[in-house]
Protein backbone atom coordinates (compact mmCIF):
# COMPACT_ATOMS: atom_id res chain seq x y z
CA UNK A 1 0.00 0.00 0.00
CA UNK A 2 1.55 3.39 -1.31
CA UNK A 3 1.77 5.87 1.75
CA UNK A 4 -0.91 8.16 0.14
CA UNK A 5 -4.05 5.36 0.41
CA UNK A 6 -2.86 4.67 3.76
CA UNK A 7 -3.12 8.40 4.65
CA UNK A 8 -6.44 9.01 3.50
CA UNK A 9 -8.35 5.87 4.86
CA UNK A 10 -6.29 6.12 8.44
CA UNK A 11 -7.14 10.12 8.63
CA UNK A 12 -10.96 9.25 7.09
CA UNK A 13 -11.38 6.46 9.94
CA UNK A 14 -10.09 7.65 12.73
CA UNK A 15 -12.37 11.55 11.84
CA UNK A 16 -15.12 9.00 11.43
CA UNK A 17 -14.47 7.16 14.92
CA UNK A 18 -14.09 11.16 16.38
CA UNK A 19 -17.39 12.05 14.78
CA UNK A 20 -19.13 9.56 15.54
CA UNK A 21 -18.46 9.32 19.28
CA UNK A 22 -18.43 13.69 19.51
CA UNK A 23 -20.95 13.86 17.25
CA UNK A 24 -23.85 11.19 17.18
CA UNK A 25 -23.23 10.12 20.93
CA UNK A 26 -21.90 6.37 19.64
CA UNK A 27 -19.27 6.14 22.33
CA UNK A 28 -19.50 1.82 21.62
CA UNK A 29 -17.20 2.59 17.91
CA UNK A 30 -13.74 0.86 18.63
CA UNK A 31 -10.81 3.20 18.29
CA UNK A 32 -8.55 0.34 16.12
CA UNK A 33 -9.61 -0.35 12.52
CA UNK A 34 -7.83 -2.67 9.85
CA UNK A 35 -6.95 -1.68 6.52
CA UNK A 36 -6.26 -3.90 3.64
CA UNK A 37 -5.80 -3.99 -0.17
CA UNK A 38 -8.60 -5.99 -2.06
CA UNK A 39 -9.80 -7.32 -4.78
CA UNK A 40 -13.60 -6.69 -4.51
CA UNK A 41 -15.67 -4.89 -2.20
CA UNK A 42 -18.62 -6.66 -0.33
CA UNK A 43 -20.71 -3.51 0.33
CA UNK A 44 -23.39 -3.60 2.93
CA UNK A 45 -26.80 -2.46 2.63
CA UNK A 46 -26.18 1.68 2.12
CA UNK A 47 -23.28 2.74 0.50
CA UNK A 48 -21.88 6.43 -0.50
CA UNK A 49 -19.16 7.40 -2.96
CA UNK A 50 -17.64 10.49 -3.29
CA UNK A 51 -15.24 11.47 -6.36
CA UNK A 52 -11.76 12.97 -5.63
CA UNK A 53 -10.34 14.88 -8.40
CA UNK A 54 -7.32 17.39 -8.48
CA UNK A 55 -4.25 16.50 -7.11
CA UNK A 56 -5.78 13.01 -5.58
CA UNK A 57 -7.81 11.32 -7.90
CA UNK A 58 -10.00 8.38 -6.87
CA UNK A 59 -13.33 6.72 -5.09
CA UNK A 60 -13.75 7.36 -1.77
CA UNK A 61 -17.05 5.53 -0.11
CA UNK A 62 -18.63 4.61 2.90
CA UNK A 63 -21.19 1.57 3.57
CA UNK A 64 -23.01 0.79 6.63
CA UNK A 65 -26.02 -1.94 7.47
CA UNK A 66 -29.21 -0.18 7.37
CA UNK A 67 -29.49 -0.54 11.01
CA UNK A 68 -26.57 1.17 11.86
CA UNK A 69 -27.20 3.80 9.46
CA UNK A 70 -30.74 4.53 11.52
CA UNK A 71 -28.74 4.91 15.11
CA UNK A 72 -26.58 6.95 13.31
CA UNK A 73 -29.32 9.43 11.89
CA UNK A 74 -30.78 9.40 15.90
CA UNK A 75 -27.61 10.81 17.12
CA UNK A 76 -27.07 13.23 14.44
CA UNK A 77 -30.84 14.59 14.12
CA UNK A 78 -31.95 17.76 15.90
CA UNK A 79 -35.98 17.66 17.30
CA UNK A 80 -38.23 14.87 16.77
CA UNK A 81 -39.15 12.47 14.10
CA UNK A 82 -41.02 9.27 13.67
CA UNK A 83 -38.99 6.43 12.53
CA UNK A 84 -40.20 6.21 9.41
CA UNK A 85 -39.20 9.70 8.66
CA UNK A 86 -35.65 8.24 10.52
CA UNK A 87 -35.53 5.57 7.96
CA UNK A 88 -35.60 7.82 4.85
CA UNK A 89 -33.01 10.35 6.07
CA UNK A 90 -31.18 7.40 7.48
CA UNK A 91 -29.43 6.52 3.82
CA UNK A 92 -28.98 10.27 3.51
CA UNK A 93 -27.30 10.60 6.85
CA UNK A 94 -24.84 8.11 5.43
CA UNK A 95 -23.64 10.17 2.29
CA UNK A 96 -24.26 13.30 4.64
CA UNK A 97 -21.39 11.50 7.02
CA UNK A 98 -19.29 11.00 4.43
CA UNK A 99 -19.44 14.34 2.95
CA UNK A 100 -18.80 15.92 6.20
CA UNK A 101 -15.74 14.14 7.53
CA UNK A 102 -14.15 13.36 4.30
CA UNK A 103 -14.58 17.45 3.78
CA UNK A 104 -12.71 17.86 7.42
CA UNK A 105 -9.31 15.67 6.78
CA UNK A 106 -9.19 17.42 3.04
CA UNK A 107 -6.85 20.29 4.29
CA UNK A 108 -4.63 17.54 6.64
CA UNK A 109 -3.86 15.16 3.26
CA UNK A 110 0.16 15.75 2.87
CA UNK A 111 -0.85 16.65 -0.70
CA UNK A 112 -2.96 19.51 0.34
CA UNK A 113 -0.34 20.58 2.57
CA UNK A 114 2.40 20.35 -0.16
CA UNK A 115 0.23 23.41 -1.96
CA UNK A 116 -2.30 21.13 -4.26
CA UNK A 117 -6.06 21.25 -4.06
CA UNK A 118 -8.28 18.52 -4.47
CA UNK A 119 -12.07 18.63 -5.07
CA UNK A 120 -14.64 16.46 -3.94
CA UNK A 121 -17.77 15.57 -5.93
CA UNK A 122 -21.29 15.60 -4.17
CA UNK A 123 -22.25 12.13 -2.89
CA UNK A 124 -23.84 9.46 -4.95
CA UNK A 125 -25.62 6.98 -2.68
CA UNK A 126 -26.78 3.39 -3.08
CA UNK A 127 -29.70 1.80 -0.83
CA UNK A 128 -28.97 -2.01 -1.62
CA UNK A 129 -25.77 -4.14 -0.92
CA UNK A 130 -23.48 -4.48 -4.09
CA UNK A 131 -20.18 -5.92 -4.89
CA UNK A 132 -17.35 -3.81 -7.01
CA UNK A 133 -14.57 -5.74 -8.00
CA UNK A 134 -10.85 -3.91 -8.68
CA UNK A 135 -9.84 -2.63 -12.51
CA UNK A 136 -6.86 -5.20 -13.64
CA UNK A 137 -4.75 -1.65 -13.56
CA UNK A 138 -6.30 -0.36 -10.53
CA UNK A 139 -5.97 -0.28 -6.88
CA UNK A 140 -8.95 -1.08 -4.15
CA UNK A 141 -8.31 -0.96 -0.61
CA UNK A 142 -11.08 -0.99 2.19
CA UNK A 143 -10.60 0.05 5.96
CA UNK A 144 -13.09 -1.55 8.68
CA UNK A 145 -14.65 -0.04 11.79
CA UNK A 146 -16.40 -1.73 14.51
CA UNK A 147 -19.86 -0.26 15.96
CA UNK A 148 -20.90 -3.27 18.49
CA UNK A 149 -20.24 -6.11 16.46
CA UNK A 150 -21.47 -4.54 13.56
CA UNK A 151 -19.12 -3.15 10.59
CA UNK A 152 -18.50 -0.02 8.80
CA UNK A 153 -16.41 -0.04 5.18
CA UNK A 154 -14.52 2.88 4.21
CA UNK A 155 -13.20 2.32 0.45
CA UNK A 156 -10.76 4.11 -1.74
CA UNK A 157 -10.17 2.52 -5.29
CA UNK A 158 -9.74 3.75 -8.76
CA UNK B 1 -41.49 36.87 13.35
CA UNK B 2 -38.12 37.01 11.71
CA UNK B 3 -37.71 34.53 8.30
CA UNK B 4 -35.33 32.62 7.73
CA UNK B 5 -34.72 30.72 4.15
CA UNK B 6 -32.41 27.28 4.25
CA UNK B 7 -31.07 26.60 1.49
CA UNK B 8 -29.09 22.62 1.32
CA UNK B 9 -29.48 19.79 -1.72
CA UNK B 10 -29.62 17.12 1.32
CA UNK B 11 -33.25 16.88 3.17
CA UNK B 12 -31.49 16.05 6.54
CA UNK B 13 -29.59 19.01 6.37
CA UNK B 14 -32.72 21.32 5.95
CA UNK B 15 -34.66 19.21 8.02
CA UNK B 16 -31.26 20.03 10.94
CA UNK B 17 -31.42 23.67 10.14
CA UNK B 18 -35.00 24.47 9.77
CA UNK B 19 -35.64 22.71 13.84
CA UNK B 20 -32.43 24.26 15.15
CA UNK B 21 -34.03 27.88 13.62
CA UNK B 22 -37.45 26.94 14.35
CA UNK B 23 -36.21 26.45 18.16
CA UNK B 24 -34.71 30.05 18.31
CA UNK B 25 -37.75 31.58 17.09
CA UNK B 26 -37.32 31.84 13.49
CA UNK B 27 -39.79 30.94 10.14
CA UNK B 28 -38.42 28.62 7.81
CA UNK B 29 -39.07 28.59 4.19
CA UNK B 30 -36.64 26.10 2.20
CA UNK B 31 -34.90 25.63 -1.21
CA UNK B 32 -32.92 22.78 -2.42
CA UNK B 33 -30.45 24.35 -4.83
CA UNK B 34 -29.41 27.36 -5.87
CA UNK B 35 -31.78 28.62 -8.36
CA UNK B 36 -34.63 27.75 -5.87
CA UNK B 37 -33.01 29.81 -3.19
CA UNK B 38 -32.90 32.97 -5.81
CA UNK B 39 -36.68 32.77 -6.95
CA UNK B 40 -37.65 32.24 -2.92
CA UNK B 41 -35.32 35.39 -2.02
CA UNK B 42 -36.88 37.10 -4.60
CA UNK B 43 -40.72 36.13 -3.76
CA UNK B 44 -40.17 36.04 0.28
CA UNK B 45 -38.01 38.39 0.90
CA UNK B 46 -36.16 36.36 3.54
CA UNK B 47 -34.44 38.06 6.71
CA UNK B 48 -31.42 35.95 6.40
CA UNK B 49 -30.47 32.47 4.43
CA UNK B 50 -28.34 30.01 5.42
CA UNK B 51 -26.14 28.75 2.45
CA UNK B 52 -24.97 25.44 1.37
CA UNK B 53 -21.63 25.52 -0.49
CA UNK B 54 -21.70 22.92 -2.48
CA UNK B 55 -24.74 21.34 -4.22
CA UNK B 56 -25.34 20.13 -7.50
CA UNK B 57 -26.05 22.53 -10.45
CA UNK B 58 -29.27 23.39 -11.50
CA UNK B 59 -30.45 25.91 -14.61
CA UNK B 60 -27.16 27.21 -14.46
CA UNK B 61 -26.72 28.30 -10.97
CA UNK B 62 -23.67 25.79 -10.10
CA UNK B 63 -23.58 26.20 -6.61
CA UNK B 64 -24.18 28.33 -3.05
CA UNK B 65 -21.87 30.85 -3.98
CA UNK B 66 -23.21 31.72 -7.48
CA UNK B 67 -26.91 31.46 -5.46
CA UNK B 68 -24.88 34.40 -3.35
CA UNK B 69 -23.99 36.80 -6.04
CA UNK B 70 -27.23 36.72 -7.70
CA UNK B 71 -29.02 36.96 -4.28
CA UNK B 72 -26.85 40.40 -4.13
CA UNK B 73 -27.89 41.55 -7.12
CA UNK B 74 -31.10 41.12 -6.31
CA UNK B 75 -30.52 42.69 -2.46
CA UNK B 76 -27.24 44.37 -1.58
CA UNK B 77 -27.51 44.06 1.86
CA UNK B 78 -28.83 40.51 1.53
CA UNK B 79 -27.75 38.55 5.18
CA UNK B 80 -25.98 35.29 4.39
CA UNK B 81 -24.46 32.48 6.34
CA UNK B 82 -22.46 29.96 4.55
CA UNK B 83 -22.45 26.10 5.44
CA UNK B 84 -19.36 24.59 4.90
CA UNK B 85 -17.29 21.87 5.37
CA UNK B 86 -13.90 22.56 6.89
CA UNK B 87 -11.54 21.61 3.91
CA UNK B 88 -13.52 24.40 1.81
CA UNK B 89 -11.80 27.47 2.90
CA UNK B 90 -11.52 28.51 -0.55
CA UNK B 91 -14.44 28.07 -1.58
CA UNK B 92 -15.71 30.29 1.64
CA UNK B 93 -13.38 32.98 0.76
CA UNK B 94 -15.10 32.92 -2.55
CA UNK B 95 -18.51 33.55 -0.87
CA UNK B 96 -17.56 35.91 1.30
CA UNK B 97 -15.95 38.08 -1.67
CA UNK B 98 -19.42 37.77 -3.21
CA UNK B 99 -21.60 39.31 -0.37
CA UNK B 100 -22.07 36.45 2.29
CA UNK B 101 -21.56 38.01 5.80
CA UNK B 102 -20.56 34.82 7.83
CA UNK B 103 -19.54 31.28 7.69
CA UNK B 104 -20.68 27.56 10.06
CA UNK B 105 -19.03 24.67 9.48
CA UNK B 106 -20.57 21.34 9.21
CA UNK B 107 -21.34 19.49 11.20
CA UNK B 108 -23.81 22.23 13.25
CA UNK B 109 -24.25 22.24 16.64
CA UNK B 110 -27.12 24.09 18.31
CA UNK B 111 -25.49 26.90 19.84
CA UNK B 112 -22.65 27.44 17.10
CA UNK B 113 -25.59 28.00 14.82
CA UNK B 114 -27.09 30.68 17.25
CA UNK B 115 -24.08 32.31 17.76
CA UNK B 116 -23.60 33.27 14.21
CA UNK B 117 -27.35 33.98 13.54
CA UNK B 118 -27.28 36.35 16.73
CA UNK B 119 -24.16 38.04 14.72
CA UNK B 120 -25.56 38.02 11.37
CA UNK B 121 -29.35 39.40 12.07
CA UNK B 122 -27.93 41.99 14.50
CA UNK B 123 -26.22 43.71 11.96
Amino acid sequence: MSNIEEEILTKLSNRIIGYLKDDLSMQDIENSFTIEDVSKIDYKDITTFIALNGAMKGTVGMSVPSSLALQMVEGFIFGDYDKSELKDMSIENVAETLNITLGNILTDLSVVQNGSSVDISTPYTMHNSTTITKKSDGIMFVATLTYNDQQILLSYFR
Amino acid sequence: MALALVVDDAKIMRANVKKMLEQLGYETIEAENGAEAISMYEKYNPDFVTMDITMPEVEGIKNGIEAVEEIIKIDYQAKIIMVTSHGEQDKVIKAIKAGAMNYILKPIRFEKLEEVVMKVVVI
